[in-house]
């Protein structure tokens, strides 16, 4: 599949290049012991049968249990600079050393390693115009531990996408991190020297924004059906397990799995590659009902062109048609039964009912007072994520919350989910999401200026991205939609109300660029997150290990 | 030559380097010559143009031979094997030893050779053994076969491809020594008359060709395998001459004292006289004389030299020429030559070009230049790069040869050289300004040409002794070179510091902005605050970490906490790691830093990971007498009670013989209420001020979860009901009990009572209220939700809504 002019295709081929670097540097077999968390993330980079051509024959986790033996030449273990991974890799070999003492013994060779080597992979290729970072705890790590890799992280993989598609004239930003990674991004260009990537620039316009300027979003509940795939299940390096039963007669012609195990849960690719999945993903839930039994119909219609066949070379092209036909009813299927499950879960428990509240705090409805709707939500002791969620919504929305309902919540939740949440509290009023309101609420202005809200929203044919949100507009899109249209110079007032300072710079570029019509955007992201995992990032429960 | 002739080479031991390089001269031992200093010889070296470049003692061994590196390094062999390298100025290198056979046998004699792209030392030992090292700066000796017994009267390297094969004359054989073959190979040269044996021989410098002197004065040429002979010529003289070398690969020459005997590859010889005693230089494209006053070139004319400027030649050249001279003298000569050239005028605008790059006068070059561009005019598609070249390049050619330079190149051989190594050579010689004329007049890439020379001349600059502060210096150094792509700071810093130069590597590296070499070099000076400060400027935590590690180890800890307090990124980083690594640490910062919130979610994190009660309550006890002091009211509030239920369920798990440890407040009243403990509740919400809204949601949950329904009737006849019935109802729909649901059903308030109705399954009741209410959109609702069961109720719902008074 190919992109638009931009297609981070290039990005995923250039990584693969440094992994065959380093794959190839080391002669003989080789075993790699991954860390669980990488592999997902490298299986869209390469897979198993692009690792046997480079002499990989075996693939373990890295894990506390030992390595089962194995005769390669070399053992490479593949993770990511944490020191309790560290600590499990000396484990798996001091168990292999213990095992293999004797034949250690006899070689005289104490288990070690030879080398450690860096493999500098910052960006994987999640689809052709959007790449993750996987870090997953970018936000956390700045805001709660003041740690900024993640910042020159960033810069670092800007430069790499800089490398590969050309400089980017103009940079747009607004928050701290935007415009700390924008000035190390300056510096690293002045260390690269003369070095500059000769590469004609292809994308013209940078905008850096950092999560702490729109911390509304994540906490809203996105409704495309990609958003709630993600809500209830969890997107992973784009595949969802969906519970299996469900499943069970769609996939009978299929042979049956080995593993018993594998029965209750079903793993299913997402991808924009499947025709139908790309064009419903980005549609609001309620228009995916209609989409599909439209998808639907039109199977059932080309399979009753056999009785239109006629002649033998009708019939013909009709069967070459068949396996297409049967992947799109695969397809069809398929979704059928994930929005049957996402139907399930809005019906059931506080889904509606929190959207509502949720959908009223946006509108910037009752902020300044203790939600009976949160505390009931309280008293059941429904999921503490989605009271989480509420109040640091409500706090933000309203700038703050008086000191009185603060203490109210914060006692409540502790009441009810127990003391070992008082971590967690202490981290989001330290990242900002629960604050003691200070000054007038200024959401209001923001809300106004930047049309964050829209009443009127058609959810089946959009015209306005608020569809969404069923009616909110992610502050950080409208952002980057007013860059374009009126320009930042329209809407300074906001920008002063946001946190952070603003950006807007100018590369000097060697050669003048070339004019383009209409912008077609391309995402970087440290990690795709939403509402839940947002959440979770950044809490602590005590004594949970 | 600038020696001012008071030089007899004739005294001395000479070697030259190939390209126009340097020599080295030193007293010729074996000869009895009039001596101003006793004791050890001095070794001098001169540019090609006999300016001297340096001198140094030679303290070691007796030296056997002297000769040249391709990268112009004096290479110096002893007697004992040891060979020495030397730059241009003298300044020592590195030995090598040929091993230990050669040091115990001694030399004979010695050849340094180069080969493709390196220099090589071979020695025939007194033992008449070879040994050879093929590239000086990696040595490694190797062996080859022996020869038989006997005086070798001479011997030579001939390289054939990538082989390095041995000549050697003995007696009447010529032998051949390699590498496949485990014993000398005899080879048969082609004699008009046998007899002779060889005393002498040459190999051309592009090893193809080779010449064979024998005692009777016999030349044979021929090819360096001895298997074709181009001609043999008879010198007519028994005296073994001082030199015999190629002159490129055209001609053989032999040299007396005084005469020069140039011998063609087809057998026709000339004889030149000298002036002085002399020495030969072979180069790939001609010879040079070295005497005592001049510095000639020897070379074939090459052809089209001859048609161009050949008096009567009517080479399309000469004609070009001509027609030029015709059009500057306005003279009608100058159309009929063009005339006569009508269609060859390309052909004579090359030859006019090449003819001006083998000339080395700058006149003669400027007339056949302009002759050139003068038939160029006539020619307007013709490619300019040619002429370009030659003009650029003569010019380039001409600065070099220039006596101050003293660097005699031919064109071929600049080719062959390339322009950066020329540049390399002139900044060897620390030729800089002139480098940077030459980098700037072609336009070289800034990598090649500007920053390369700017860089080494910077190397240079910190190592001169200066009278300016390091600071100046490197301001100096600084405003020359700038920010030039290419140049790294690192390694002019490093250079100072070879040099004892701190201060000034110091200021130099402020320079560099590459972070992560400018941090490491800094850190290697003990500039540890300036790279703490640099690491963070870069943003890359790696390096950061790195400082940090590097202070741990380096300063006590206490001083290390006190410094990293002024870097707030730096501290956080290292509290980071500390939350890894180390928790004592970081209690010690936070103790330092008086944060005593910090302390009291240290202590919290210290309870949980602990696992008996005593110490977990204790642990507890302290972060809230940790976060009263910080102020943190609310932190140390909700600690305090935590504390408090802590003892509570301490008591109840006395007294109930149940665990109620690690359960939060709401699930201990959950527990007690379905254990029907109310008073026990009671006694927690005043105790812990619940609000009445999530005590009636427990008590509504957990009775009904229970089935305890009296229970929760008699809690529904409480008057202060907070939160409604809808509880209620939910309640005991979820626990499967429709009708206590019911019983609540009607209580619930009026604009919710239509959807519990139907929840409880109560649609007629449901009707009655839609009615009274005088609601359609309730009636509708009601409608949904019949079953086939409800006919009746359906089509008395469809009456009323047709009924227009109801409101929707």
């Amino acid at each position: 599949m190919t992109g638009g002019k931009v297609d981070f295709a290039l990005i995923k081929e250039a990584t693969r290049i440094e992994l065959v670097k380093l794959l190839d540097s080391i002669p003989g077999t080789k075993a790699v012991v991954w860390d669980e968390k990488l592999a997902g993330a490298f299986s869209h980079v390469a897979d198993y049968a692009f690792l046997r051509t480079h002499d990989v024959c075996k693939m373990f986790y890295i894990t506390a249990n030992k390595l089962p033996p194995s005769n390669v030449a070399h053992i490479i273990f593949l993770a990511r600079p944490h020191t309790s991974i560290m600590d499990q890799i000396n484990q798996q070999l001091r168990m292999i050393s213990l095992l293999c003492e004797r034949r250690l013994q006899e070689h005289g060779v104490r288990g070690s390693f030879t080398t450690v080597r860096e493999l500098p992979l910052l960006l994987f290729r999640l689809d052709c115009d959007l790449v993750s970072m996987e870090l997953p705890l970018c936000f956390r790590d700045l805001q709660l531990d003041s740690d900024p890799t993640s910042v020159f992280l960033v810069a670092q993989a800007l430069m790499t996408i800089q490398g590969v598609f050309g400089l980017i004239p103009n940079i747009y930003g607004k928050g701290q991190s935007a415009k700390q990674v924008y000035e190390l991004m300056v510096r690293m260009r002045r260390e690269m020297g003369g070095n500059e990537p000769q590469v004609t620039p292809q994308i013209d316009q940078l905008i850096l924004i950092d999560r702490s300027v729109d911390l509304i979003t994540p906490l809203a509940t996105q409704l495309t059906y990609d958003g709630l795939i993600d809500q209830f299940y969890g997107i992973n390096n784009c595949t969802v397990k969906l519970p299996g039963e469900k499943f069970a007669q769609t996939s009978s012609d299929s042979p049956p799995s080995d593993d018993s195990s594998f029965m209750d849960t079903k793993t299913v690719q997402l991808s924009s590659l499947e025709i139908l999945y790309a064009e419903i993903r980005d549609c609001n839930f309620s228009a995916v009902g209609p989409r599909l039994s439209r998808h639907a119909k039109s199977v059932k219609a080309q399979y009753e062109e056999r009785h239109a066949a006629k002649t033998v070379g009708e019939l013909k092209q009709f069967v070459q048609k068949i396996p297409q036909m049967e992947v799109h009813k695969q397809s069809v299927a398929t979704h059928t039964t994930i929005a049957e499950l996402i139907q399930e879960q809005i019906a059931s428990g506080i889904f509606r009912p929190a959207l509502q509240m949720e959908q009223e705090f946006l509108k910037g409805l009752d902020t300044d007072k203790i939600s009976p709707f949160i505390e009931d939500c309280i008293a059941q002791k429904e999921s503490l994520n989605t009271v989480l969620r509420l109040i640091c919504l409500q706090c933000i929305v309203n700038s703050g919350l008086k000191p009185k309902i603060l203490e109210h919540y914060k006692r409540d939740v502790i009441h009810t989910y127990g003391f070992e949440h008082f971590l967690t509290l202490e981290n989001l009023e330290k990242a900002g999401l629960l604050y003691v309101q200070q000054g007038r609420s200024t959401y209001a202005t923001v809300r106004k200026t930047m049309q964050l809200t829209v009443d009127d929203v058609s959810e089946h044919d959009p015209t306005d991205m608020s569809y969404v949100h069923s009616g909110y507009a992610p502050l950080s899109a409208r952002l980057v939609e007013f860059l374009q249209w009126p320009g930042w110079r329209a809407i300074t007032g906001v920008l002063q109300v946001l946190p952070g300072p603003t950006l807007t710079e100018t590369q000097q570029l060697p050669s003048a660029l070339r004019q383009r019509s209409g912008p077609e955007y391309v995402i970087a992201t440290t990690k795709i997150i939403n509402g839940n995992s947002f959440l979770q990032y950044l809490s602590d429960e005590l004594g949970g290990e | 030559m600038e020696w001012g002739g008071g030089i007899n080479l004739g005294d001395f031991m000479v070697a030259a380097a190939q390209y126009g390089g340097p020599l080295a001269l030193t007293r010729d031992e074996t000869k009895f010559t009039k001596t101003q200093h006793a004791g050890k010889p001095l070794i001098f070296i001169f540019s090609s143009s006999g300016r001297k470049i340096s001198s140094f003692k030679w303290t070691s061994g007796f030296l056997l031979s002297l000769g040249w590196s391709r990268s112009e390094d004096l290479v110096c062999v002893q007697e004992d094997g040891a060979v020495s390298i030397y730059d241009m100025f003298g300044t020592y290198q590195h030995t090598f030893n040929m091993g230990q056979e050669v040091k115990d046998t001694h030399i004979q004699s010695a050849q340094i050779f180069t080969s493709h792209r390196e220099t090589g030392v071979a020695i025939l030992s007194k033992s008449n053994r070879i040994f050879m090292v093929s590239n000086i700066y990696e040595p490694k000796t190797r062996k080859y076969p022996d020869i038989p017994g006997g005086v070798v009267e001479c011997w030579c390297v001939v390289r054939e491809e990538r082989h390095t094969n041995v000549l050697v004359s003995q007696g009447r054989d010529l032998l051949l020594l390699n590498h496949i073959e485990q014993r000398p190979q005899p080879l048969y040269p082609e004699w008009n008359e046998a007899g002779g044996c060889i005393v002498e021989m040459a190999v051309s410098t592009n090893s193809r060709h080779i010449a064979l002197l024998s005692d009777t004065g016999k030349l044979w040429i021929g090819s360096s395998d001895i298997r074709i002979k181009y001609c043999e010529y008879d010198a007519k003289s028994q005296v073994k001459p001082k030199q015999l070398a190629w002159c490129g690969t055209g001609a053989v020459v032999l040299l007396w004292d005084m005469t020069l005997e140039v011998v063609s590859v087809n057998g026709d010889a000339t004889s030149y006289y000298l002036d002085s005693t002399s020495h030969l230089v072979q180069e790939a494209d001609g010879l040079r004389v070295l005497g005592s006053i001049t510095h000639d070139v020897l070379q074939k004319v090459p052809l089209v030299v001859t048609e161009t400027l050949g008096i009567g030649s009517m080479a399309p050249g000469a004609l070009l020429l001509e027609a030029a001279k015709g059009f500057q003298e306005r003279s009608t000569r100058a159309n009929d030559c063009l005339g006569m050239i009508k269609d060859s005028v390309e052909e004579a605008v090359n030859q006019c070009l090449q003819a001006a790059q083998h000339e080395y006068r700058p006149q003669a070059q400027k007339m056949l230049l302009r002759a050139a561009l003068f038939g160029k005019s006539f020619i307007p598609e013709m490619n300019p790069e040619p002429c370009k070249k030659a003009i650029f390049t003569l010019r380039v050619l001409n600065a070099v040869r220039d006596y101050r330079v003293g660097l005699p190149l031919t064109w071929n051989e600049l080719e062959h050289l390339t322009l950066p190594v020329l540049l390399d050579r002139l900044v060897y010689r620390r030729y800089f300004p002139l480098a940077l004329q030459i980098a700037d007049f072609l336009k070289l890439p800034e990598s090649d040409g500007t920053s390369r020379i700017l860089a080494h001349w910077a190397c240079y600059k910190v190592l001169q002794p200066s009278q300016k502060s390091d600071e100046q210096i490197a301001k100096e150094i600084n405003s020359k070179l700038g920010y030039t792509p290419g140049i790294s700071y690192t390694d002019i810093a490093n250079r100072a510091d070879q040099a004892g130069r701190k201060q000034l590597a110091i200021k130099l590296i402020e320079y560099e902005c590459r972070a992560k070499e400018q941090v490491l070099v800094l850190m290697r000076l003990g500039e540890d605050q300036t790279a703490l400060r640099r690491a963070l400027q870069s943003g890359d935590t790696d390096l950061i970490y790195t400082v940090l590690h590097h202070l741990r180890q380096k300063l006590s800890s206490g001083e290390f906490l006190m410094l990293i307090r002024n870097f707030p990124v730096a501290q956080s980083l290292h509290i980071r790691s500390c939350q890894e690594l180390d928790m004592e640490q970081l209690r010690d910062i936070l103790v330092q830093e008086d944060d005593f919130h910090g302390q009291g979610l240290l202590r919290i994190k210290e309870a949980y990971n602990t696992y008996r009660t005593d110490s977990h309550q204790a642990s507890l006890v302290g972060a809230a007498e940790l976060f009263r002091k910080a102020k943190s009211e609310s932190a140390c509030q909700m600690t305090e009670e935590q504390i408090k239920l802590n003892k509570w369920q301490m008591r109840l798990e006395e007294s109930q013989q149940k665990p109620y440890a690690k359960k939060s407040l709401h699930d201990t009243v959950h527990q007690l209420l379905l254990d029907g403990q109310i008073k026990e509740t009671e006694k927690l919400r005043v105790e812990f001020k619940i609000p009445e809204r999530r005590y009636w949601w427990l008590r509504v949950v957990a009775h009904a979860q229970a089935n305890h329904w009296e229970e929760l009737a008699n809690f529904s006849k409480n008057k202060k009901n907070p939160i409604g019935f809808e509880p209620f109802v939910d309640a005991c729909l979820k626990n499967g009990n429709k009708i206590e649901a019911q019983k609540y059903a009607m209580k619930v308030r009026d604009e919710n009572k239509i959807t519990y109705l139907i929840k409880c399954g109560l649609l007629e009741e449901a009707v009655k209220v839609a009615q009274e209410q005088r609601s359609a959109s309730s009636l509708t609702k009601v409608l949904v939700a019949c079953g086939p069961q409800h006919q009746n109720l359906q089509s008395r719902i469809q009456v009323l809504l047709s009924d227009s008074s109801f409101k929707n």
